[in-house]
Formats: C-alpha cells, structure tokens, sequence
C-alpha cells in the first residue's frame, strides 16, 4: 500500500472531532469488552468503518457521535459471537427465559445516599460483573441512550430478548447501589 | 390493583415508558397505594439515572483517583 496520504479516501470527519469522539469511544469499547487493547482495537475498526462506501452517517455531529457508538456496538456483539463460536459454548444468541423470577429487593432496609460520583464508580464496577449479553444492552439503552429497536438491531438480538436482559441487568446493578448506598 | 410482582416485572419497561397506556397508568396508581414498591422504582430509576450520566462523564487523564490513596 502506498503512504502517500492522497491516496487515501477522502476522511468524512475532521481530525479535530475524531480527536474529542475518540476517548469516549474508548471508554464505550472498555466498559463493553473490559480489555485495553481490544478496545483500541475496535474503536480503530469503527472509525474505519466511515471509510467505507455503505457508511451511513449523518453529519451533523451530535448524530455522528450516536452514530459512530451504534457501530461500536455491534462490532462488540460481533467479537463475543466470534468467541463463543471458537470456544462452541455459545450462548449469546440464546433466547432469554421471560420475566417470572421476583427481583431482590428489600424495603426495610435503610438507605443513606451517596454523592453522584460514587455512585457512578459503583455502577460502572457492578456493569463490569455483569453477564456479556446484560452489560452490553445496559451499555447501549441506558449509557448510549440508543432506542431498544437501534439497540436490538446493533446487537443482533430481538426487542423481547432486549428487554428481559434489560430488566435483569438493571435490577442487578441496582441491587448493587443499594448494598453501597447500605454501607 | 395490580400485584407487586406483576409491577417488578414491567418497572424496568415504565421507565423508559415502553408499555401500552392503560399498563402505565396501573403502574402509576400502584405505586401511589402501595407501600413496597416505591422504593424499588425510586432506586430503579436512580440506577438509570446513574448510568445515563456515565455517558457524558468527563474523561480525566491518567490514574483513577480511587486507586490513587498514597499521594
Ligand atoms: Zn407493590
């Protein structure tokens, strides 16, 4: 391959924004995959991604960031179908039971709130425990904020899968906020 | 009235308003009578809460404070 520079496609976005999208997108990438380098990897793969002719990307730049995070996602899905294939002990495209286990939750126990900060660290540490399949939908409908039919759709799962590994996910990490929030 | 248990499984769908109306209103007067269950959708919501934040976050460089008590 030749490096002269003009050679290569014209780049959708400037380098300045790709210079302020690039340490979410890593944080993004690290929150799902937990591993520095795949991060880094994946989140080169995305930006790559705009390169190619069927990128469909909008230019205004709030959307780009949206964007450029539903691509991030499903190269993440992507990843863990890829390992679960080599490891045959797949079950990411398993279909989730329904809702009819009770949620943990015990009203007699005293709260004392904690600052927003904590919080947050708490949170982020319980998300990395989870089950794959939970923190990625996690990541993407309430970190992301994508709508479950983008977000189902980046993850290759249905809305009805979405929604109970929502559910489930959820109420695991806000069980953990309460144990924090006990101390 | 609907049942605790049948509200603890459509909470998580209230928040983002994902259910038909009659099933957002049943939830809403639930939990203005019941005596359990709004402490689990205020925690619910402030854990969603939490997590939205995460997104915005600022990026501070270098070491987590949390991992950082000998300076
Ligand atoms: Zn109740």
């Amino acid at each position: 391959m030749p490096e002269d520079p003009h050679l290569m496609p014209p780049t959708p976005l400037d380098d300045a924004t790709i210079r302020e999208l690039e340490p979410f997108l890593l944080r993004l990438a690290g929150r799902a995959v937990r591993d520095a380098v795949l991060a880094r990897d994946i989140v080169q793969a995305t930006f790559l991604s705009l390169l190619e002719p069927t990128s469909t990307y909008d230019a205004s730049r709030g959307m780009v960031r949206s964007y450029l995070a539903g691509v991030l996602m499903r190269k993440v899905a992507d990843h863990y179908r890829r390992q679960r294939r080599e490891r045959v002990t797949g079950d990411f495209d398993e279909t989730a039971d329904g809702l009819d286990e009770r949620v943990a939750f015990d009203p007699s126990r005293a709260m004392h709130p904690i600052d927003r900060s904590r919080a947050m660290s708490v949170i982020d540490r319980a998300l990395s425990r989870l089950p794959d399949q939970q923190r990625l939908v996690v990541l993407a409908c309430d970190v992301e904020q994508m709508d479950r039919a983008e977000a189902a759709s980046s993850l290759g799962i249905t809305e009805g899968n979405l929604r109970v590994l929502l559910h489930r996910g959820r109420h695991e990490l806000r069980k953990a906020l309460e144990d924090a929030e006990m101390r | 009235m609907l049942k605790c248990d049948e509200v603890e499984r459509m909470l998580s769908d209230y928040e983002d308003g994902a259910l038909p109306f009659s099933k957002m209103v049943a939830i809403r007067f639930h939990l203005m009578m019941c005596r359990r269950c709004p402490a689990l959708e205020r925690s619910l919501r402030e854990t969603i809460d939490v997590l939205r934040a995460m997104r915005d976050e600022p990026i501070h460089e270098g070491v987590d404070p949390e991992d950082d008590k000998g300076e």
